[in-house]
């Protein structure tokens, strides 16, 4: 997405910041949901690189991108809330490719993304190298990873998704290899989310899953 | 490569299925998390349409200031620049008159707003002739850098 979006983008097909502004407004309270959750996933994804930042920091640094247009949007291209999912996810990664020291001061990324004078932008974070992990951060994703099995021991059918998915499996992959109709997996997906979210699991906010 | 014990790997693999599924979820499903998690969906709308709200404001507030500091600083580079006006009052005004007489004539720049030289005070009409010599359409007057 980050890649799509850096491709020069000719001025008469990039929304304005108008259009931008129209298109978060026309939002229904479902898409805000939508939103929402999938930068918490995000956001829980990061860990400790996350640092103080939740998902409504990483929806406003999308927002703060589109219309600032460091960022721009090919309305002929993608619908907004397919941009605005590509922007979380891109932001995300960029955060988690960032060093962070206690002394650094935060700054907001999009200040960084420059635009050359054929409106290519590039973000100078996505040239730096993945950060490893720590050793401390390994370990929690390992006991999240326990706590979900051991939350679906009894769920024969979760057990095969987060078989395949720790694998590497997509959805399409996921189906295909345990012979998943779309309904079937989606039920499967479905219970298996709620339950997460029951459990608080991937909550950024709930439970010890960052490194402290 | 194994994933074996890259549990990072792993867990960013299971979380992607999860969140693909919230972009895939129709609105009912998204209504019935929203009923099990103990949301609002409604309030919940309403407060991250303020968020952005606040958002929005930040990023024109900071426009108009950075649009204020520019004109700020043009306003400095007028000051700092000394022009060769008449010295009196009387002079600067007449030359003033002259200048809108001759672009009238020509159908020309300056507006109605020039007209009433009467109303317009000493310093008034100091400041407009300095306008006029940066746009260059004082006759004899150039501007020094001061």
């Amino acid at each position: 997405m980050g890649k799509e979006a850096a491709r020069k983008i000719p001025e008469e097909r990039a929304a304005t910041p108008e259009e931008v502004h129209a298109a978060i407004e026309a939002l229904t309270p479902a898409d805000w949901y939508r939103l929402r959750k999938f930068a918490n996933y995000y956001i829980f994804l990061l860990g400790e690189k996350a640092g103080d930042r939740r998902a409504d920091d990483l929806l406003s640094e999308a927002f703060t991108r589109f219309l600032e247009r460091t960022r721009k949007w090919d309305k002929t291209k993608v619908d907004f809330m397919g941009l605005l999912f590509g922007a979380i996810e891109s932001i995300s990664d960029n955060w988690n490719r960032k060093k962070s020291t206690p002394t650094e001061s935060p700054i907001l990324a999009s200040s960084l993304i420059v635009e050359d004078e054929d409106g290519m932008s590039s973000d100078p974070a996505e040239t730096f190298p993945s950060v490893s992990l720590s050793a401390a951060q390994m370990l929690i994703y390992k006991r999240t990873l326990e706590e979900i099995d051991a939350l679906f021991a009894d769920d024969s059918e979760v057990q095969m998704l987060l078989e395949a998915s720790r694998d590497g499996y997509d959805p399409p992959g996921v189906r295909e290899l345990w012979g998943f109709t779309q309904k079937h997996y989606n039920a499967i997906v479905v219970r298996m989310r709620r339950n997460i979210e029951k459990a608080g699991i991937t909550d950024p906010t709930k439970g010890s899953h960052h490194v402290q | 490569m194994s994933n074996k014990d890259r549990y990072d790997l792993q867990l960013t693999n299971v979380v992607r299925h999860l969140s693909q599924s919230i972009v895939d979820a129709t609105d009912e499903e998204i209504r019935e998390d929203a009923r099990q998690a103990g949301v609002d969906l409604q309030a919940h709308a309403a407060n991250m349409k303020r968020q952005f709200e606040n958002i929005a404001k930040g990023l024109r507030q900071k426009k108009l200031v950075a649009a204020k500091e520019a004109y700020e600083l043009e306003v400095g580079k007028l000051r700092e620049q000394s022009f060769n006006l008449p010295s009196s009052p009387t002079e600067r005004r007449a030359l003033l008159q002259l200048v809108a007489a001759k672009h009238a004539a020509g159908g020309g720049l300056l507006t109605a707003k020039f007209r009433d030289f009467d109303k317009l005070s000493d310093s008034d009409v100091a400041s407009l002739l300095e306008e006029l010599a940066v746009l260059g359409l004082l006759p004899d007057t150039g501007s020094e850098s001061g």
